[in-house]
């Protein structure tokens, strides 16, 4: 190759490769592996604290408004000491081996059945036993708002 | 899907702020560059706190000075492949279209199931299987992220109501 070479430590390292994230049967989160994922009603809740606390105020943009609004309609569960209690369920199953992005998966899409949560969350496959995960939905579901 | 992220800005002051009040300078700045932002794979919703804001750093030859911050937001992540709701809002005759927060999901007639048949009544362009199932302006549904594309401020994405479990959800 003709010209001079540049030495490794000089040129600029590529950004980390991205466009084949997925959440199929595999998770592949890229940047956001290990990262603590929220709930619905959990990030109604941190807006709500973060937007009360003054300070800042709140942003204006487009973004911001439209996610306030998405929120308050999808937020399974409304009052505070119920996401905690959620939070709580579902924690536990972090030690039994579920990712960040499962358990707010299941605390925020409220499934009925093992079944039917395995469908909308298909890395959960092999990964909970039907009574495990029946349990934790029937806990989940006791403590939803249904007004 | 949304998730509690450390992430790293850099802002530059330009000298005329350096002065007791400088923090507060960048803190402004760093709230109005990056809350509610779009970067094209996510969306920064909210920052929560700030972790750290390293030393300056003058830039050579502006007389800038380089902060690096170091702080915490709520960002808003789509998947393919992962199960959202939303909420419609509009019909066309090849499929409809889905607001999941900041994002516009299009569901196109080849990944609606063959029952939901697209019908106008009135004014109301709708899908439905003339039962109980209705997909018009206004109704929850919850769907899976195909395919996503993103470009610098924008993300496009397309979905499916096609499996088991999703679609119009029961009000």
């Amino acid at each position: 190759m003709a010209g001079p070479t540049v030495p490794q430590s000089l040129s600029r390292r590529r950004p980390a490769a991205t466009g084949d994230e997925e959440a199929t049967n595999i998770l592949k989160l890229g940047d956001m592996t290990d990262t603590p994922a929220l709930s619905v009603a959990e990030c109604k809740v941190l807006l709500e604290q973060l937007a009360n606390k003054g300070g800042r105020g709140t942003s204006n943009s487009d973004v911001y408004t439209k996610t306030r609004e998405y929120v308050d309609m999808f937020a399974r569960f409304k009052d505070p000491k119920t996401v905690t209690q959620v939070d709580a369920i579902s924690s536990g199953l972090l030690m039994k081996g579920l990712t960040h992005f499962e358990r707010a998966q299941l605390a925020t899409l409220c499934c009925d059945s093992p079944d039917e949560a395995r469908t909308l969350i298909p890395s959960l496959e092999g990964k909970l036993s039907d009574e495990e995960l029946q349990d934790v939905l029937n806990d989940i579901s006791k403590l939803r708002d249904f007004s | 899907m949304f998730f509690v992220k450390v992430l790293e800005h850099r802002i530059h002051l330009h000298p005329s702020f350096f002065g007791a009040q400088a923090s507060d300078y960048i803190l402004d700045q760093l709230y109005r560059d990056r809350e509610g932002s779009n970067t094209g794979t996510m969306m920064i919703v909210a920052i929560i706190d700030v972790d750290d804001i390293s030393e300056p750093k003058i830039v050579p030859g502006s007389g800038y000075a380089e902060y690096d911050v170091s702080y915490r937001a709520i960002v808003w992540r789509p998947f393919r492949g992962e199960v959202v709701d939303g909420l419609v809002s509009s019909v066309v005759n090849n499929g409809f279209f889905v607001d999941v927060g900041g994002l516009s999901v299009f569901v196109s007639k080849a990944m609606i199931p063959p029952q939901l048949k697209y019908t106008v009544e009135g004014a109301t362009p709708s899908f439905t299987d003339g039962v109980d199932q209705t997909v018009e302006r206004g109704s929850q549904v919850r769907l899976r992220i195909k395919g996503i594309r993103g470009e610098m401020g924008q993300m496009f994405a397309i979905g499916s109501i096609r499996e088991d479990y999703l679609g119009p959800l029961l009000q």
